[in-house]
């Protein structure tokens, strides 16, 4: 199995405060990860080091995040987070920018400038994002006048409108309906075909569901971390056990 | 929630350990009525059969409002598969002990002819292999419950040469064709009582060790066998 | 009986506090509405097409207009606004993306501070900067002085637009690879452009507003002139004059004067609306 993202010995910090200890995970190409454990645990800190947003809010780190055998930790975050993608928790969706141009963003931002160029690929991201169907009549309407739901998988399309390799997904769906939910879990099954995901998720059932591996983090320390379906019938760690049982957390 | 869950699981084991002791008096009564001959005793052993039945039913209704309701993971999964598993084989084995009654009646002339083909001790093995599954359950003792695997084989070897200790009888005697057509119904029951405590005890050690020790001997050596196929 | 004393009770102090807060809202718009009713019964007398295009008759003479100085109100506005509106925004900007630090703590006082200093020491300022050096007033001098009046409106309005944007947008702008200017740029200064606008909109007002500090250095001009190195005319200075002199008939023009520069403000207010109108129906 091809080793996609490889995070060795990761430690992060808020100014003294280690919230991450000792984190080593290996995400596989075309797979889903799916990150559980308490609120609190470093889920969110932890894949947030994993496109280097930690830093933008003044967090530090220190060890390893490989990707394809290169430092990320040592690359310019702004082009690494082109390769990286982010969605999150509450759809983000811009305001001020219609649908059409919400997806063409990244893109225009980054500056491809020609509409023949990038009409095509809004279109594509749309329908990889299962949105194609629902808003192709009204892609000059505000971005944010669109249900929740919807608004999330316009999210998705604009992060993969810059041909990401690798998509993060910060709980996803805890803020959407059960139907919207359903909608986005199916979304991921269709992603990993071509891209591999790490999804934070506070909804065990979601990270049974979605994913491939689960990486259990308590306290800041990757407590274990195999086969979902193992996780979640006969974990190795007793804390995990417990977690999963709905004994704690 | 957690406690509400301990709450439903806790009246589910005692509506399974309940049951189970219906079970345990019903063979034990089967049994004693094999040994002395007196038919008396299996009065009313029909009747109790009916309770078992409304805890099969009920249990399994509990079952699936647990599920539903809850949707447990792990060690709380097994647990209620592995009680689905295990009531669904304990209503077999009442069944059994009925069964066993019916053919005590039919035979009650030729006790002698019991005593004399080892079904007795056939029966006190499988009897003892239901008391070790039942209480490996109640104790959650999965070492119980492996004694309990390994004395299956003594019990299908007893079938057998009562099979054949039966056969011969009928050979010499025309007139005992009929009875030992009982006792081997008989010892044919008896050897499934102890299949139903085998599987108990399976599901015993699945729940508490996430192992599937079912036919295990049977996929292996039909793997072995399949494997030496691909060689030739 | 106790429970329904309570209920009457509260109901009665509802009743009294909702009057109270309604009788204050009415106190607050009495005098805009006696403004309205002054400035248009007195003067709409001399609102006529000829007060838009006329020049300034002599004392005596009846008539005329002040086209000179609505003219010399908008090159005013707009040289202070050349000046106030972008460094006010860009001011914002950084004080509330960039400004976690002792610099922008003092820059972010000091604009309180020159929000309070009345408005003709900052015209003082601005003689002592522009008058005196360059030896004669001139609609630079006034519109500089204009421009620095602007700023501090301007400035906390966009720091405080810009604060409004929700964190999740700049997040997902620097997710999806974009530099963090680029960002502040393209999606937090759009996103919070109405509000912006709001506040340029505040600040130009204040501005056409102001008397005080053009007396020191846009002076007034009597004669027809748009050039930005000259004394110029302007619609608050003309009614500082006028309403002072002892002639009947400029007392009225001034009002009408007035009446001009609230028409003047008003269709520049309508003007932002439009242009910031979201393209966008909201729900």
């Amino acid at each position: 199995m091809e080793i996609k993202l490889s995070v060795k010995n990761l430690d992060a910090y808020y100014g003294k405060n280690k919230v991450l200890k000792n984190i080593s995970i290996d995400v596989p190409k075309n797979k889903v990860v799916a990150i559980i454990g308490p609120s609190g645990c470093g889920k969110s800190t932890f894949i947030r080091c994993l496109n280097r947003m930690h830093e933008v809010v003044g967090g530090t780190i220190n060890g390893s995040i490989l990707l394809d055998n290169e430092d990320l930790t040592k690359t310019d975050p702004v082009l690494l987070r082109k390769r990286v993608g982010m969605v999150f928790q509450k759809p983000n969706p811009f305001p001020s920018m219609s649908i059409f141009n919400n997806v063409a963003a990244g893109l225009r931002l980054n500056g491809v400038r020609n509409k023949k160029q990038i009409t095509p690929i809004v279109e594509k991201c749309l329908k990889q994002a299962a949105l194609w169907e629902e808003v192709k009549n009204n892609l000059n309407d505000s971005g944010a006048n669109i249900s929740g739901g919807q608004q999330q998988r316009l999210c998705i399309a604009r992060t993969l409108a810059v041909s990401p390799e690798i998509i993060l997904m910060d709980e996803p769906a805890s803020a959407l309906d059960p139907i919207s939910t359903t909608k986005i879990e199916d979304l991921i099954f269709e992603l990993k075909k071509d891209y591999t995901i790490v999804i934070v998720t506070h909804n065990m059932q979601q990270a049974a569901r979605v994913s491939d591996y689960t990486a259990f983090f308590y306290v800041g320390e990757l407590i274990e971390y195999s086969d979902t379906k193992k996780m979640f019938t006969s974990p190795d760690k007793q804390q995990t056990e417990d977690y999963i049982r709905g004994k704690f957390g | 929630m957690r406690e509400h869950f301990e709450k439903e699981v806790e009246e589910l084991k005692s509506n399974l350990i309940r049951m189970a002791s219906l079970v345990d008096g019903q063979v034990e009564h089967a049994f004693t009525a094999l040994e002395t001959g007196d038919i008396d005793i299996c009065r009313g052993i029909k009747a109790k059969d009916s309770e078992i039945d409304a805890y099969d039913n009920l249990i399994q209704a509990e079952c699936e409002n647990v599920l539903a309701l809850f949707q447990p993971v792990a060690i709380d999964l097994r647990f209620i598969i592995s009680t689905l598993m295990i009531n669904n084989q304990l209503e077999r084995c009442g069944d059994i002990a009925i069964n066993i009654c019916q053919r005590v009646k039919k035979t009650g002339e030729y006790h002698q002819l019991i005593v004399e083909s080892q079904i007795l001790d056939m029966g006190k093995q499988a009897k003892e292999m239901v008391k070790n599954a039942i209480d490996s359950f109640i104790t959650n003792s999965s070492d119980l419950a492996k004694s309990v695997l390994v004395n299956d084989q003594k019990v299908d070897d007893y079938n057998k040469q009562i099979f054949k200790f039966l056969v011969a009888k009928m050979q010499s005697d025309n007139k005992l064709i009929e009875p030992c057509s009982h006792l081997i119904v008989l010892t044919r029951n008896i050897e499934r009582l102890a299949d139903h405590a085998t599987n108990i005890a399976e599901n015993l050690v699945f729940y508490v060790e996430a192992n599937i020790v079912a036919h295990r001997k049977k996929i292996k050596s039909f793997e072995e066998s399949s494997e030496k196929g691909k060689v030739v | 009986m106790n429970s329904k004393f309570f209920f009457y009770k509260k109901k009665i102090t509802s009743f009294i506090m909702m009057s109270l807060t309604f009788v204050a809202a009415l106190a607050a718009i009495i005098p805009l509405v006696l403004i309205f009713y002054y400035t248009i019964s007195k003067g709409i007398t001399y609102l006529n097409l000829d007060f838009f295009l006329a020049m300034p008759k002599p004392v005596g003479e009846s008539g005329g207009g002040m086209a000179n100085a609505i003219v010399g109100t908008l090159i005013l506005i707009g040289l202070g606004g050349l000046i106030g509106v972008p460094v006010g925004i860009m001011t914002g900007t950084y004080l509330s993306e960039f400004g976690n630090n002792k610099f922008a703590y003092a820059v972010r006082f000091l604009t309180d501070v020159l929000s309070g200093i009345p408005s003709i020491v900052v015209g003082v300022v601005a003689y002592t900067m522009v008058v005196v050096p360059m030896k004669h007033f001139s609609a630079l001098a006034g519109g500089i002085a204009l421009g620095i009046l602007m700023i501090p409106t301007i400035t906390r309005t966009t720091e405080e637009m810009i604060k409004l944007v929700p964190h999740s947008l700049r997040e997902a702008g620097l997710a999806l690879g974009i530099p963090k200017w680029k960002t502040t740029l393209a999606i937090v200064l759009r996103t919070a452009w109405k509000g912006i606008a709001t506040g340029v909109l505040l600040g130009l007002s204040r501005a056409a507003g102001e008397t005080a500090p053009l007396l020191f250095t846009a002076l007034g001009n009597r004669f027809w002139s748009t050039s930005i190195g000259q004394p110029i005319a302007s619609l608050t200075v003309y009614i500082y004059d006028y309403a002072r002199a002892p002639f009947e008939d400029w007392n009225q023009q001034a009002w009408t004067a007035a009446l001009v520069l609230i028409l003047l403000i008003s269709v520049l207010s309508l003007l932002f609306r439009i242009i910031t109108r979201s393209k966008y129906k909201t729900n």
